[in-house]
């Protein structure tokens, strides 16, 4: 620090003005003034740009060889000497954290392509409450020819101010909150880009008189969501941004924003319904706040030894579990210890970074048959304790399936129930926990369904899909009862109106039910509502919330089935993708057919096809051999528009390894760095967290020496490596590097 | 700009003057503007210290480590030589990765001495000499090595062709993803600091 001497100082006032968004006043200039240090050492300066505004300060540090004010009125920024590779820049933010204006870490983005090319470490780090620093080193020249000048018009930095709201509002006083991104393009203004979505907020009334709390929450807003979309809920009061985590319920909800009077969360859709607690858990304190979204529920303090054990940074999105899209094939599982089935999941996540989608069946079941031993039946479900492999055979690990937008399918086959289940009509519930490489997590109770082969479960429409210009099909999950079918029974409406139905048959499995319309209007989305009027064999109607699917008019194709995608999930079930949606009826007649590629005559039996969505289906076989090439053959399978196949659609694939998969999984817990690559980065965190120190000699060599004979050598195969520990440590994960393609 | 020059020329007159001379000659508006200039500086006074401390943070994480070979002897059958590391800043180095690769053709590896490395961990399967005329060393420590001098190994070949030999550094890359790194942490992520290496690193007449 000591070769830093202060040679410079510039001062100009520059008149502004003031810009107001909604009540807030936001980043202004009204006075610039610069600063500029030289360090003999680096032959660099750093300038210091401060801009004022009405009642708060700004700072940006900008790291220069030269800086002043151009004839233009611009700032400009010139180097003397060319800028090289590996030259260190760090720009400064600072800002006056008071209560009314502050910046968060991670609200500042560069775009910087004048100077900064290409810039192997970046870092931005909050240096202490006011002052953000951001450091980048240029892995490219920067050649200056002459004194051009590298204008700070040219830089784009992109700003993003958050405007924190005062705790010294009365209550129900509305406040206007804007977001706004400001543009620095030059010193003479500030450019507002259009508006971020503003939201108007209330400030709520103080909590009741006999909740127990211990300081900090005043209020919660809104008290009351839906699970239907993603929420989010503002947590108001004091000194909260010494939180540590926040849990709704048992679930860890990461936190967005975080201020010292407010905190900001989000509930992802489809969070299980009822009364949750909010907790609070700071971690120096040891204390807690217990408050409640829709009652108020008075509690003691979180226990210590609770505190400290919970410790969770998340980044990225939150996985979302699916509830609606989550199910067991069959809908009615047997309570005999025997009978397999499979259960799904669908996870959504925007950054698509899930580590671990993990079940606990241990209420009702495991995998594989009853049997005499359980593995880990006391094994409990939580967030630390969920790790990919289990060594349990009741909370185990569910496999990746089909990917749909930003979510993925995952499934867990050979479940069965045990025998001392019992039977119910409601349903029980088992736990799915999602985690992501970001440390976020989400965990929703899924209900399943349990029968001793009476099947409890409602009718409900699976698929629905036009298959002429005044026809669809629809699909139910199990047979109706044909006598409730009715034209009447089926309604469709569009932004256009009603389309009439004027006509419904009925499959011989009573599993598909074809409608005859009125004309569709091209591309029209259609709304068609199955009324409680159709009904099982057992009576059960369709349920309400179950009854509506969306369709899109009728557009002829012209193409037969194109398979997108083929994926072996499991070794007893197969999932084809088409690009269009299919013919639903088709599905069922078509001609499926297995057989191993080396002998054609070796056939796998195809047990059966099931719809996902109406371009995708499975198909469950006999068991396949670990990675023996098998064919795919489908025939008679038909477009949505009824284009058949002209040649059956012939795919290879090879048969399920669950060993592989598992290893696969094992060999990703030595990524450190969760870059998808283990590798000598990976290595290098090891070595710099593992305290162990290794004998770096292999038993039997000679000091510290290896002789390594290349004719003999391929260097991976060879026994007792130096640096491996004497004694296997079974925690010990040291990556593998891997060898480039020269 | 001018404008700003002759701010700057006539301000430094000022202090000079005020150095030399003391502060009975400086005009009144000229000592105001000082005083107003020396309040603001006192104001800030912790933020250059702070940007100071980020600049040595970056200065740290700069590339200054080189990797060099050094002959020990050689003779017509065989050469030794020692690969090492200069750190002149004494940086804290906790991992390095060093291909070196020589042509199969005149030079077998026959040898690899660790036995002054101070990076008592070795990397899985970067240990020794492939068939493709490499040699592969990736060592690492718990324990940040300082050393302005660091020796990572010492390396035996036989020639197995007369004439000049020459090794060369391996895949380097900016970052951790060639086969060339010497590196350190910061905020519990590795950084590359090694320089890119000569080209080629020996060669023998």
């Amino acid at each position: 620090m000591s070769h830093y001497t202060k040679s410079t100082l510039i001062k100009e006032e520059l008149r502004r003005p003031r810009y107001v968004a909604g009540a807030i006043v936001t980043l202004l200039t009204v006075v610039t003034t610069y600063f500029i240090y030289t360090n003999p050492n680096l032959n660099m300066a750093a300038l210091f740009h401060s801009q004022q505004t009405g009642g708060e300060t700004a700072v940006l540090y900008v790291p220069s060889y030269d800086a002043g004010i151009g004839e233009s009125g611009q700032l400009e920024v010139r180097a003397k000497n060319n800028l090289e590779a590996f030259d260190a820049m760090s720009f400064f933010i600072e800002f006056d954290p008071t209560d009314a204006l502050s910046i968060s870490e991670n609200s500042l983005i560069l775009d910087n392509q004048t100077l900064v090319q290409s810039a192997s470490f970046k870092d931005v780090t909050l240096e202490e409450p006011g002052l953000l620093g951001v450091t980048l080193l240029l892995d490219e020249p920067v050649a200056v020819d002459g004194p051009t000048p590298l204008e700070i018009e040219t830089h784009e930095t992109l700003f993003k101010i958050q405007v924190e709201l005062s705790d010294a509002l009365e209550d129900d006083t509305p406040i206007n909150l804007s977001f706004k991104e400001l543009t620095v393009t030059n010193n003479e203004a500030l450019v507002v880009t259009p508006d971020l979505p503003s939201s108007t907020l209330t400030a709520l009334n103080e909590p009741e008189a006999n909740v127990v709390l211990q300081s900090k929450v005043n209020s919660i807003f809104p008290e009351s969501i839906t699970n239907e979309q993603k929420q989010t809920v503002l947590v108001s009061g004091s000194d909260l941004d010494t939180v540590d985590e926040l849990r709704v319920g048992d679930v860890l909800v990461p936190v967005v924003e975080q201020f010292s009077t407010s905190l900001k969360i989000e509930i992802p859709a489809g969070f299980k319904p009822g009364v949750h607690d909010i907790t609070l858990v700071d971690d120096q304190n040891n204390d807690a706040v217990f408050k409640s979204l829709l009652t108020v529920v008075g509690e003691g303090g979180q226990n210590e030894g609770e505190a400290e054990e919970i410790l969770l940074e998340t980044s990225g999105s939150v996985p979302v579990i699916d509830v609606e899209r989550s199910y067991t094939n069959p809908a009615m599982v047997i309570n005999d210890g025997q009978t397999p089935f499979t259960f799904y999941t669908f996870v959504q996540d925007v950054d698509q970074d899930i580590e671990s989608v993990l079940v606990d069946v241990s209420a009702v079941g495991q995998v594989g048959p009853e049997a005499a031993e359980v593995f880990e039946s006391e094994a409990v479900l939580t967030l630390e304790t969920a790790t990919c492999p289990t060594s349990s055979n009741t909370i185990a690990c569910m496999t990746p399936s089909i990917t749909e937008g930003n979510g993925q399918w995952y499934l867990l086959s050979n479940l069965s129930i045990r025998s001392d289940v019992v039977v119910q009509s409601d349903p029980y519930l088992i736990e799915v926990l999602v985690k992501d490489a970001g440390g976020n997590s989400s965990q929703m109770s899924v209900p399943l369904y349990v029968g001793n082969e009476v099947d409890f479960s409602a009718p409900r429409p699976l698929a629905v899909v036009a298959t002429g210009p005044d026809a669809v099909e629809i699909l139910f999950n199990k047979a109706v009862d044909p006598t409730t079918i009715s034209s009447a029974a089926f309604s469709i409406t569009s932004q256009q109106g009603a389309l009439g139905v004027q006509s419904a048959t009925i499959n011989a499995a009573e599993t598909i039910v074809t409608l005859k319309t009125g004309a569709h209007t091209l591309n029209e989305i259609y709304q068609i509502q199955v009324s409680s009027a159709v009904q099982d064999k057992q009576a059960r109607p369709v349920a309400t919330s179950e009854s509506t699917l969306e369709f899109t008019g009728f557009q002829p194709l012209g193409q037969s089935p194109v398979l997108d995608y083929l994926s072996v999930v499991d070794n007893t079930m197969v999932e084809l993708e088409f690009q269009h949606a299919l013919q639903l009826s088709s599905i069922f007649d078509a001609e499926v057919m297995v057989y191993e590629s080396e002998d054609p005559l070796k056939t796998l039996n195809v047990l059966g096809v099931a719809v996902i969505s109406d371009h995708q289906i499975q198909i469950m076989t006999d068991t396949q051999s670990p990675n023996r090439r098998y064919r795919l053959k489908i025939n008679g399978l038909k477009s949505y528009d009824g284009t058949e196949l002209l040649t059956p659609l012939n795919r290879g694939f090879k048969g399920y390894n669950l060993q592989a998969i598992h290893q696969a999984a094992s060999s990703r817990l030595a990524d450190f760095n969760n870059d998808l690559r283990v590798d000598f980065a990976d290595f290098t965190i090891f070595s710099s967290v593992y305290g162990t120190t290794y004998d770096a000699l292999s038993p039997g060599t000679s000091s510290g020496s290896q002789i390594s004979n290349p004719s003999n050598s391929n260097g991976n195969e060879d026994e007792g490596q130096i640096g491996q520990p004497i004694q296997e440590d079974p925690d010990a994960l040291v990556p593998i590097t891997e060898e480039i393609n020269a | 700009m001018k404008s700003i020059k002759i701010f700057l020329a006539v301000l430094m007159i000022v202090l000079a003057s005020n150095v030399l001379s003391g502060c009975d000659a400086r005009p009144q508006e000229a000592a105001q503007e000082v005083a107003g200039l020396q309040q603001v500086t006192e104001e800030r006074s912790h933020l250059p210290q702070l940007a100071m401390a980020r600049m040595d943070m970056a200065q740290e994480l700069k590339k200054t480590v080189e990797l060099k070979i050094e002959l020990i002897s050689e003779s017509d059958e065989m050469l030794h030589v020692q690969l090492q590391l200069d750190n002149p800043e004494q940086k804290p180095i906790t991992s390095v990765e060093s291909w070196i690769s020589f042509s199969s053709d005149r030079l077998r590896g026959v040898r690899m001495d660790v036995d002054e490395s101070l990076f008592e961990l070795a990397a899985p399967y970067e240990n020794g000499f492939d068939e493709r005329g490499r040699l592969k060393l990736g060592r690492a420590t718990a324990t940040p090595v300082k050393n302005e001098t660091i020796i990572l190994a010492e390396l035996w070949f036989e020639k197995t062709l007369p004439g000049p030999v020459i090794l060369e550094a391996y895949d380097y890359q900016y970052d951790l993803s060639g086969h060339q790194s010497v590196n350190m942490m910061h905020d519990d992520v590795p950084i590359n600091i090694l320089l890119k290496p000569n080209t080629p690193l020996l060669i023998t007449p």
